[in-house]
């Protein structure tokens, strides 16, 4: 794809983007789809481009929402710096559990992170400020660097989506640099990377940290936006939400995180439908059931993309179109993928 | 009398509890090392075929009025043979690709595993009584052991010493200790690796189905129990590094142990000392107590 | 170049291999006849060892492959040793979690003149219970497996080692090691891959005595060699081999008019 193509598909979607609300689009199925578009997209730096498979990132994402609900509710801070605050708890954690973790290679890394998470998990359950199995509720929204009332939703919609949108040319930067390309090199060929010099823990437990932060950013635009944290949001349940959000939309890519957020929370949320139609529509009364049950459908989800899928639907995408003219600077979307030599 | 300021009836009550919980710690975290050992994945889905275990032995039970040693006999086999199906009709397939893939797969898995038995049977514990030769206790002096949890320890220690000894001991654990060295080698030679990984999987689910049934009367029988259990055993796998059997084994009973001291001592901390102590032992010895690996 | 009735030991017909992507064979057409010795030379990087693992199926690969006249390029690599294939990789193979007996007691038995009882289904070849103990050699038409004693009584060293672990083992115990396991399978067509490599001249000799001990018992052997000193005087046939073709074939007879040209081939 050409920079032209690229630059006229990026224009196309701030215009779909600033024209949401006004065409129907129910404003806090957007935001929650931005929110959770950003925390795909965290998990997809560590993922699709370091090629480290972290599997307790809820805790980021819950961690820094507990921290803003907390901050905004308990100490009445402004927006802005609730935000911050929830951005330096998930960093803070990022950087512990990104210490540890790095200890270990390959497969042995997404174990410890997820047994990590899952203290983390068990800390939220019995710590005081947490609320506990009925979270953080009630949060206000507050105003945006004392000007922009956050209430109503178009207005949190436009100052979330901007954010969001930041955050989004941050990560397209960061894996245009020289950093991100050593984080491909290492992906790729790690012992090389070594032998040429380069400290390769400390680049992958920074590429974690940068990944925690954006997560945490992520947890606490969406206590702003739905004005409570539960332990839903550190459980291992969302870590692997956003690892199927990844694997939907095609890892290693810039747009499938936001494709794979949108395919995994309207699954989420129209799945009872969904399933009510296609009983009534087939006449198996099963699919009804199944739809009631999000476990079942994300785990057949899960399997099928593993199976038939891998490159996820942004990935699959660019294999159909017409090759690209040039090497573009960024990275294909390579991911863990296909034609990958075994190493054993 | 008391010990530690508890008195001592209750504290070896207490202990008791937490045998029998490392007793499955490490007859899980066995089966999760062979598997890796061989097929280089890590079986996300074992937690589940724990679960399966157990919810076959009730559903035996409910249904079909299969009495608990049948049970113990019978659905191992058939958590091995619904393993070895997912092992040649899934896995195998992704043998060439990053260990991401195995991962993701044995999650979705146990995803599905999980919610159909969740929407058939909700997620409240489902009762199953030991067996009636079990189903009392002995009186030592110095504590109350109820016969069933002897029993668990018991079975659990011969079905992991027993896995050690095939391991170490026989013709066929040594073509498995080679191929987990080197496979293609090993194939090479004539031997049909492909069918030793598919049995290694079934085998190695199979001793997580055994433990499920070992669990069912001791445990909540219910769709989540897999999910509860495989986190620690994770912990477990770490803290005690996968290269050595003997190590998983020691590791797994060890820290059921401290979990249970923890317990009667501090209780708030009971959930995450196993993690902590994983922690603890990433900072100090990465590789793991018993591991091998470089 | 056979006479007729008896087919070649291994032939190869315009074999290709990958690794991956990579292309590293070209067209490889080789031929051996029962109880004939080959030396595969060439460079490193010529393709020498992807000949030997194309035939054992551990590349990618396309073309026709025939050992003992059987057609063998769509078989999976489990199967082809059950054709009587022995074969001694270039980095020798010991496992280091077996002790040295493990070691030489892994290779299933694959003796030729089993076909109709083990070779085919492979059964015996793997989940046996520690009751094979090489006692069940091959009869039939190529050299019997040699048991357990006899392979003590041509390796007397491996006897002594017999309990300590594989990779404790000395560079020419080990290479002995991987010859011996190969033997006991009852394998008569044997693959080797640079097996004087690093070694002592003194072992570097015993193995050459006892290549030829093996040849003169009936062997067909196709070996990859460095070391041409070695390999000359053991070999019938000669093939060299550069960038994934073979470039040169020559009778032993020839060796000596053909010294000079294979210098300059061979110089590193």
């Amino acid at each position: 794809m050409s920079l032209r193509t690229k630059n006229m598909a990026l224009v196309v979607a701030l215009c779909l983007f600033a024209a949401a609300p006004h065409v129907g689009v129910y404003p806090i199925f957007a935001l929650k789809l931005l929110c959770f578009a950003l925390f795909a997209a965290s998990f997809n730096l560590l993922i699709g481009y370091t090629g480290l498979l972290s599997f307790g990132h809820a805790a980021f994402f819950g961690g820094a929402a507990y921290a803003t609900g907390y901050a905004m509710k308990a100490w009445q801070l402004p927006t802005e710096l609730g935000i911050a605050f929830g951005v330096a708890a998930g960093t803070l954690l990022g950087a512990v559990v990104g210490a540890l973790a790095i200890r270990r290679k390959g497969i042995y890394f997404a174990m410890v992170t997820l047994a990590l998470a899952q203290m983390f998990y068990f800390v939220c359950l019995q710590a005081p400020f947490t609320g506990g199995e009925d979270g953080l509720q009630g949060v206000p929204r507050g105003r945006l660097l004392g000007l922009l009332d956050m209430r109503p939703d178009v207005a949190a919609y436009y100052a979330v989506g901007a954010i969001v949108l930041a955050a989004f040319w941050l990560i397209a930067r960061i894996v245009d640099s020289p950093f991100g390309r050593l984080l491909v090199a290492v992906r790729e060929n790690e012992p090389r990377a070594v032998s040429l010099g380069y400290d390769v823990d400390r680049l992958k437990l920074l590429a974690f940290v940068l990944s925690a932060a954006l997560a945490g950013l992520a947890g606490s635009l969406k206590t702003v936006v739905l004005g409570f944290a539960t332990l839903t949001d550190v459980a291992w349940m969302m870590s692997g939400s956003v690892v199927l959000m990844t694997l939907v939309g095609g890892m290693g890519t810039l747009a499938g995180p936001f494709v794979g957020a949108f395919v995994v929370v309207l699954l989420e949320n129209r799945l009872g439908e969904a399933g009510d139609w296609l009983a009534g529509a087939t006449g198996v009364r099963a699919f009804a059931e199944i739809g009631q049950s999000i476990t079942t459908v994300i785990g057949l989800v899960f399997i099928l993309c593993v199976m038939l899928f891998r490159r996820g639907l942004v990935g699959e995408l660019a294999r159909l179109l017409p090759e690209r003219t040039s090497r573009t600077s960024l990275p294909g979307p390579a991911g863990p993928g296909a034609s990958v030599p075994e190493h054993r | 009398m008391t010990l530690f300021g508890l008195p001592m009836a209750a504290l070896a009550g207490q202990l008791l509890l937490g045998v029998v919980n490392g007793a499955f710690y490490a007859t899980l975290s066995l089966g999760l090392a062979i598997i890796f050992g061989l097929l280089n994945v890590i079986n996300f889905a074992h937690g589940a075929f724990f679960m399966l275990g157990a919810m076959a032995a009730w559903m035996g039970q409910a249904y079909l009025g299969m009495g608990y040693w049948t049970a113990l006999l019978c659905v191992p086999l058939a958590v091995a043979a619904v393993g070895m199906l997912v092992e040649r009709l899934l896995l195998q397939r992704l043998y060439g690709l990053d260990h991401l893939y195995g991962l993701l797969l044995t999650l979705g898995l146990t995803l599905v595993m999980e919610g159909v038995l969740r929407s058939l049977y909700g997620v409240s514990g489902l009762p199953y009584s030991p067996p009636a030769s079990l189903a009392r206790a002995v009186d030592l002096g110095f504590m109350v052991l109820p016969l069933y949890r002897a029993w668990v320890i018991a079975a659990s220690l011969a079905a992991c010493l027993f896995t050690w000894a095939v391991i170490e001991k026989t013709r066929l654990g040594s073509y498995m200790r080679a191929a987990t060295e080197n496979t293609p080698l090993v194939r090479a030679f004539g031997v049909n690796v492909p069918m030793m990984i598919t049995l290694t999987y079934g085998f190695g689910v199979g001793l997580a189905g055994f433990a499920g049934v070992l669990a069912a009367p001791v445990m909540q029988v219910s769709p989540l129990m897999g999910q509860q259990i495989i986190v620690t055993v994770f912990a477990v796998v770490v803290i005690g590094g996968m290269g050595s059997i003997l190590g998983a084994i020691v590791t797994g009973l060890a820290l059921g142990l401290v979990e249970a001291m923890v317990k009667v001592y501090y209780p708030e901390a009971a959930n995450t000392a196993v993690f902590a102590i994983m922690a603890l032992v990433l900072l100090l010895r990465p590789a793991g107590l018993f591991g091998k690996e470089n | 170049m056979n006479t007729g009735t008896t087919p070649p030991a291994l032939q190869l017909s315009g074999l290709h291999a990958w690794y991956g992507e990579a292309q590293v064979l070209h067209g490889i057409d080789l031929e051996l006849a029962p109880g004939q010795v080959a030396a595969l030379l060439g460079r490193n990087g010529a393709g020498r060892t992807t000949t030997l693992r194309a035939i054992l199926g551990l590349v990618g690969r396309r073309g026709s492959i025939r050992i003992d006249g059987v057609e063998t390029s769509a078989c999976p690599t489990h199967r082809i040793a059950h054709h009587g294939i022995g074969y001694c990789p270039e980095e020798r193979g010991i496992f280091a979690s077996l002790d040295c007996e493990e070691n030489l007691l892994l290779p299933p038995a694959v003796g030729a003149g089993r076909r109709g009882r083990k070779g085919r289904n492979g059964r015996n070849g793997d989940a046996g219970r520690g009751r094979h103990d090489g006692s069940d050699g091959s009869g039939g038409s190529g050299p019997a497996g040699m048991s357990l004693d006899e392979i003590y009584a041509l390796f007397p060293n491996l006897r002594e080692r017999r309990a300590s672990p594989g990779t404790r083992l000395s560079g020419g115990e080990q290479q002995m090691l991987a010859i011996a396991r190969v033997l006991r399978t009852g394998a008569h067509i044997l693959l080797l891959d640079e097996i004087s490599e690093g070694l002592a001249p003194v072992i570097v000799q015993a193995l050459a005595r006892l290549i030829d001990t093996l040849k003169r018992k009936g062997y067909t052997i196709l070996m990859v060699e460095q070391n041409f000193r070695f390999a000359a005087p053991l070999a019938d046939r000669f093939f060299v081999m550069e960038q994934g073709r073979i470039v040169d074939r020559f009778e032993s007879g020839a060796l000596a008019s053909r010294a000079e040209t294979l210098a300059g081939m061979l110089a590193v």
